[in-house]
């Protein structure tokens, strides 16, 4: 039953962009609309009785499913070690509601922000959400590589196809960035196959390394190099300074479902891969790239935040601050590896992947907002806006509330990953605490500059006539909201879902 | 400390968190009586709930008998005499029906201190037994009730990771509950002057006002109830969060809104050094083998148990003192506290002087265990905090002297006061230093509540257009002077007990064996402080009710929703005093800081013990006279330069040239300060190194340069490699040539077999 929900998450948004794409006219928007917004709330709803289903107690994988089908001669996929295999864990199955929660409320941001190619635009966010979720529940390397390549391909076409003035080159910089990569990632994923014997079945390769590393057999500079290909591919996606040119441009020119989905998602996907792959599988490679990774996390921190304060549009500031946020991730995956203290790397661990959480939640509805003024006055040069709180109270205020769950206010999701990963890295390292630690007060600069410029002082012109926030968009945006706030007053019943998988990943490293 | 379970005791969180979810969803709708209804009532609701709590705890401990003292013998290094005192006494009152019946016995300090409670050193049963044992044995008031009683809550866990465990628990114990009848008691007063104050706003902006103002005594009151660090840190920001909305309360103005981002900002680099000093301690914890924990019971009783002996505790007290400073205002951080007056009056008077700013003190008096046992390099971080206090209090009070808007000589005069409460928990003086908070809340939101009194009459916050107000407004006049005198330490009202009750503490640490002469230093600053203190007290009075109007229209006293809470702060300023008269007249403890806040830090005691000066008595009645002295003084400064029925006092000030010219300017500026570090220093530098770096850095170089430029470089060598590519089959022979002979120098260099061994290796096989 359990593992019938699993698939079906996974699944329905293929079959409903496929029923959408072979029987909905292509005129009726309305209809795009629609169908596209039910099957991605059916979804959700499918995917959060596994929530209630998961065994915290347990360690390990659950609600595991393998098809390996034989008979296809040379197309069989066991003949060369390759299975349909599902399974998530405490990290994972949290993503995966990320995922689900988020694809519906994007769907409500850009709602009236697309004009052109409707139903196409609905059958490409649901395409997206298929790959997404596989990427979270795959036990396969070669079907994660598969879904990992399927991502970029709808996320190409939302840039390039929806997107403002510069869509092109900002599709195909997006692109050319996650290929090169995925490129290294898939040379790292044939030695790996190769050096377990001809398996991609994740199962069996995390429990025969750990072997091959005990015996010798997987020294430390293979590891090495097998670490770096996939700590590239992730880092780019993170993105990691200095690998991060391709976010502020994409995000720029991204429809706001595009950006929502990207800030709050396709983000997660590199913090993701080095919990899955890197700690686990190369302990020994991830000694000796945590420190250059911290490094890189903590300029990331000091230097999004600072980008940010630099930006005069709204958007790329956003952007820039995701820059800073998920640097602090990296530092909170990587300052305690090899460390004193492991009941710290296991708090900045559960911390960061808290975090990847809150950090989806806020920016998310930043992102959206962002989409919600862009619809109205065609701008998003904060220069060109001003004093939006007098004739849209409502939007002043989702925006604040985001903006105070955006810089960790206490009581909001973002705090608790914040302080986890603070306090976790703390006692391992405390420069790259404090380090980190610097994004409390430079995060208050630029995002409170930000409300004072946007929503604060005389507003003229067009900006008094600003329209409020409508019902569709509060339906979207209260949700995100309330669940950033939820997060930060009762994280214990997600915190306890982490627990396991991390500390198998704190033991393992 | 035993900790009775009441479950009512969020209750007083929830009421005015309950008050601003109301008007912020309905107020709007509803209207303003309804919004002033629940505005004020959550508020008053909490107070009466904090009132029953504090009936409660007083009962718990002094309800059962009315002399509830306790003695204490001392044997140092012979226990047995303890046991034998013990013995014998436990005899006396086993078959008693005189007060004896009601001692109760206990043993501490390695069996050399027996304490009894509800026992008074005059009895002749403990009396007698002292002369027995003569010689071997001390005997007197312990100071102490033994065990003070607390109420606690626990709605649950907050979260829990990797063996670190957060709940959502409250403890109301001494030292809570006076935060809390001030909190809530002084705020519902202070909302009920609000709802004239912003009478004439739209029912949407009373409601946004009132929803904030609640929502602030919400976060206020999880910051004095919280029983964890991390609880206390939510209030702490959720304060920070009320601040910011309020003092950008106007936002349509971006000045207001400006200041509302400064203040955030400002006490945000505070908060980092809170939450790396918490981090600190957690460290010094697990250094000590003991489970990680943020509850105060335990950072108090772990890391406060050994003084000087943990290297860990200074660092960590000096970060969390910084968040002190944040939050309180004091040096390195105050700058905020001037800007914050951009918000409304009755904000100013209700979180930037009675009850947010205090936090700061409050924290230290909370931690108290371990700020006496912090030291860095042998310096005592409490002395740290005491010269930081002082500084402040001084170059703080010179400022308020050059102000011409009456409300920021209270702002610049909050500051210094704070600097005062700084010194008391400095001293080592706790509850000094929370008896000067609670004379403070009483007379700093009298005066601002005046101030705004007047601002509300005269349409301006400039002195220089006030003047000759005292028949106009007399019951604001009346009341305001009253709190002025308390400001300005007049002898015999509240603020003259309390400040002086920290400076007698500062001179005690000065005249204490081993002491520090910077002790002198900070005593005689912290006398010529409370000298400058009356004179800009005066001045304001002065230049705001003397003399002739000097503004526009003519203005009238306010409604009596505003002068009802003036004339009970005002009562409250008068009578404060009584919290605390001094030991040299009562012969007691102080009521306040003494009796009832004493056994929160028994520590202290014994900690000072030994290094205390003989005469105490007559420390205290020279301090008492000095600080007699230098308020009479300063009030005679103030009146001779500023008293004079001038038509316009203020144009004394501005007539100077010369030196008096330039002070007058360096003093109006509050020392440059702000524009140095600030305007010049901390904006300037930002904005050029993000602008900088986003220019040179990552357009240019990583995304133009570096990312572009790797595509230029494919570019042309696909424009390269195709140029080969050319039909002249003349050429491709070449090539072919070419490639053979490379391949095969190639092949002779690096032998086949390694070759075929490396592809082997590659494939695993």
């Amino acid at each position: 039953m359990e593992h019938q929900l699993l698939l079906v998450t996974l699944f329905l948004p293929l079959v409903g962009a496929l029923f959408m794409a072979l029987f909905l006219p292509q005129e009726d928007e309305g209809a795009a609309r629609g169908a596209a917004l039910g099957i991605s709330l059916l979804t959700f709803a499918i995917s959060v009785p596994l929530f209630f289903l998961f065994d915290a107690q347990r360690p390990g994988y659950q609600f595991e499913l393998a098809w390996s089908p034989g008979g296809l001669g040379p197309f069989a996929l066991d003949s060369f070690g390759a299975s349909f295999k599902l399974g998530v864990d405490g990290i994972s199955l949290l993503l995966i509601l990320l995922t689900t929660f988020l694809v519906p409320v994007s769907l409500l941001a850009s709602w009236r922000g697309i004009a052109k190619h409707v139903k196409s635009f609905h059958v490409a966010v649901l395409l997206l959400e298929f790959a997404m979720v596989g990427v979270f529940a795959a036990r396969d390397l070669l079907l994660f590589f598969l879904f990992w390549e399927i991502m970029l391909v709808p996320m190409f076409l939302l840039i390039g196809v929806w997107g403002s003035e510069g869509r092109i080159r900002a599709a195909i910089k997006f692109f050319i960035y996650t290929a090169v990569g995925s490129l290294l990632m898939l040379a790292a994923l044939a030695y790996v196959y190769v050096a377990a014997g001809r398996t991609f079945d994740l199962d069996v390769i995390e429990p025969l390394f750990a072997e091959m590393r005990a015996d010798g057999l997987l020294g430390a500079r293979a590891q090495f190099w097998l670490c770096l290909a996939f700590a590239i591919a992730f880092a780019i996606k993170v993105p990691v300074f200095p690998v991060h040119t391709w976010l502020p441009h994409a995000h720029v020119q991204a429809p706001t479902a595009g950006s929502v989905i990207l800030a709050a998602v396709l983000l997660k996907m590199g913090g993701y891969g080095f919990l899955r792959f890197c700690l686990p599988l190369f302990p020994d490679g991830v000694a000796a790239l945590a420190g250059p990774l911290c490094v890189l996390g903590a300029i990331g921190v000091v230097y999004g935040a600072l980008m940010a304060i630099a930006q005069s549009d709204l958007k790329s500031l956003i952007a820039y601050s995701s820059i800073s946020h998920l640097g602090l991730v990296v530092v909170g995956i990587f300052a305690g590896v090899g460390g004193a203290v492991a009941a710290g790397h296991a708090r900045a661990v559960t911390g960061s992947v808290f975090q990847m959480i809150a950090h989806g939640l806020s920016t998310g509805a930043l992102f959206f907002l962002v989409g919600a003024i862009y619809d109205r006055r065609h701008t998003k040069k904060i220069a060109d806006l001003g004093g939006l709180a007098k004739p849209a109270p409502r939007m002043a205020t989702c925006f604040v509330v985001a903006s105070l769950a955006s810089i960790a206010l206490p009581g909001t999701a973002g705090f608790v990953g914040e302080i986890l990963i603070l306090m976790g890295v703390y006692e391992n390292s405390v420069a790259f605490a404090a380090l980190g630690a610097t994004g409390m007060v430079l995060g208050a600069v630029y995002m409170l500059w930000a409300v004072q410029r946007v929503f604060f002082g005389p507003a003229r012109g067009e900006n008094a006539r600003m329209e409020d926030l409508g019902g569709v968009e509060l339906a979207g945006l209260l949700p995100l909201l309330l669940a950033a706030v939820y997060l930060g007053l009762r994280p214990g019943p997600f915190l306890a879902l982490l627990e396991p998988a991390v500390n198998a990943l704190v033991q393992g490293s | 400390m035993e900790a009775i379970e009441i479950w009512w005791i969020p209750l007083v969180i929830f009421a005015p968190l309950a008050g601003a979810l109301l008007n912020g969803l309905f107020g709007k709708r509803i209207g303003k009586g309804f919004v002033r209804l629940v505005g004020v009532g959550t508020p008053t609701l909490a107070f009466v709930l904090s009132l029953a709590a504090f009936f409660g705890l007083f009962y718990a401990d002094y309800g059962t008998s009315p002399r509830a003292q306790v003695v204490a013998f001392r044997a140092e290094g012979k226990p047995e005499v303890i046991r034998a005192i013990k013995a014998e006494l436990e005899r006396r009152a086993a078959g008693s029906l005189g007060p004896e019946a009601a001692w109760q016995f206990r043993i501490e300090d390695d069996g050399e201190v027996l304490r009894i409670r509800n026992a008074s050193p005059e009895d002749t049963i403990l009396r007698d037994l002292h002369t027995r044992y003569a010689g071997s044995v001390e005997f007197g008031p312990a100071h102490e009730v033994a065990s003070p009683r607390a109420y606690a809550w626990n709605l649950g866990e907050w979260f829990a990771v990797a063996g670190l465990k957060v709940d959502f628990s409250f403890t109301v114990d001494r030292l809570a509950i006076v935060l809390m009848l001030i909190v809530t008691g002084v705020g519902s007063l202070i909302h009920l002057y609000a709802t004239g104050y912003m009478g004439h706003e739209s029912p949407g902006t009373f409601a946004r006002f009132f929803t904030y103002l609640n929502l602030f005594l919400g976060a206020m009151l999880v910051l004095v109830m919280g029983s964890n660090l991390l609880l206390l840190f939510i209030g702490w920001e959720g304060v920070g969060l009320c601040s910011y909305l309020l003092i950008g309360f106007g936002y349509e103005d971006e000045d207001n809104a400006a200041c509302g981002t400064k203040a955030f900002v400002v006490n945000r680099i505070g908060d980092l050094g809170f939450v790396l000093g918490m981090f600190t301690l957690l460290v010094a914890m697990r250094g000590l083998g003991a489970e990680p924990s943020l509850d105060f019971a335990a950072l108090n009783n772990t890391l406060g148990a050994t003084p000087g002996s943990l290297p860990l505790l200074g660092p960590a007290c000096l970060l969390l003192f910084l968040g002190a400073t944040g939050k309180s205002a004091q040096i390195p951080l105050h700058l905020w506290l001037p800007d914050a007056m951009a918000g409304p009056t009755p904000v100013s008077a209700l979180i930037h002087a009675a009850t947010m700013v205090t936090a700061g003190v409050y924290m230290i008096a909370r931690l108290g265990a371990v700020f006496t046992a912090a030291t860095v390099w042998g310096v005592p971080v409490l002395g740290i905090v005491a010269m930081i206090g002082v500084l402040t209090a001084f170059f703080a009070g010179m400022a308020a002297l050059g102000q011409d808007d009456i409300k920021r000589v209270l702002a610049y005069s909050t500051i210094s006061q704070l600097g005062y409460m700084f010194v008391g928990v400095g001293s080592a003086a706790m509850g000094a230093a929370v008896f000067h908070l609670v004379t403070h809340a009483f007379f700093k939101a009298l005066l601002f509540l005046a101030a705004g009194s007047v601002i509300h009459a005269c349409h301006s916050q400039s002195m220089r257009e006030m003047g000759g107000l005292w028949r106009k407004m007399p019951a604001t006049f009346w009341t305001m002077l009253l709190g002025a005198a308390a400001l300005a330490g007049v002898p015999l009202l509240s603020g003259f007990f309390s400040k002086d009750f920290i400076l007698f503490n500062a001179l005690v640490r000065f005249n204490s064996t081993n002491s520090s002469p910077l002790w002198g230093f900070i005593y005689a600053l912290g006398v010529i402080t409370g000298l400058v203190t009356a004179v800009y007290s005066t001045r304001m009075i002065c230049l705001t009710f003397f003399g002739e109007y000097r503004g526009h229209g003519r203005p009238h006293e306010s409604p009596s929703s505003m002068v009802g809470p003036l004339v009970v702060l005002a009562i409250l300023t008068v009578l404060g005093g009584l919290l605390g008269l001094p030991k040299l007249w009562t012969h007691k403890e102080e009521l306040l800081p003494g009796e009832w806040l004493g056994p929160m830090w028994p520590f202290i005691e014994e900690r000072l013990a030994g290094n205390m000066p003989a005469d105490l008595h007559s420390l205290e009645s020279m301090g008492l006279a000095i600080g007699s002295v230098a308020a009479v003084a300063g009030v005679l400064v103030g009146v001779v330069f500023w008293g004079r029925r001038h038509p316009s006092e203020i144009a004394w000030e501005s007539r100077q040239t010369g030196a008096l010219a330039r002070a007058r300017a360096v003093l109006a500026n509050a020392w440059y300060y702000d524009l140095v570090v600030n305007k010049w220093g901390f904006q300037p530098a930002t904005k050029f190194l993000a602008g900088l770096l986003w220019r040179n850095v990552d357009d240019a170089a990583i995304d133009r340069g570096l990312v572009d430029g790797t595509g230029r470089v494919a570019v042309q060598l696909s424009l390269f490699v195709r140029s080969f590519q050319n039909g002249q089959v003349a050429r491709y022979a070449g090539y072919f040539v070419l490639g053979v002979l490379l391949l095969t120098t190639s092949v002779a260099i690096f032998s086949v077999p390694s070759v075929l061994h490396t592809v082997q290796r590659l494939l695993g096989s």
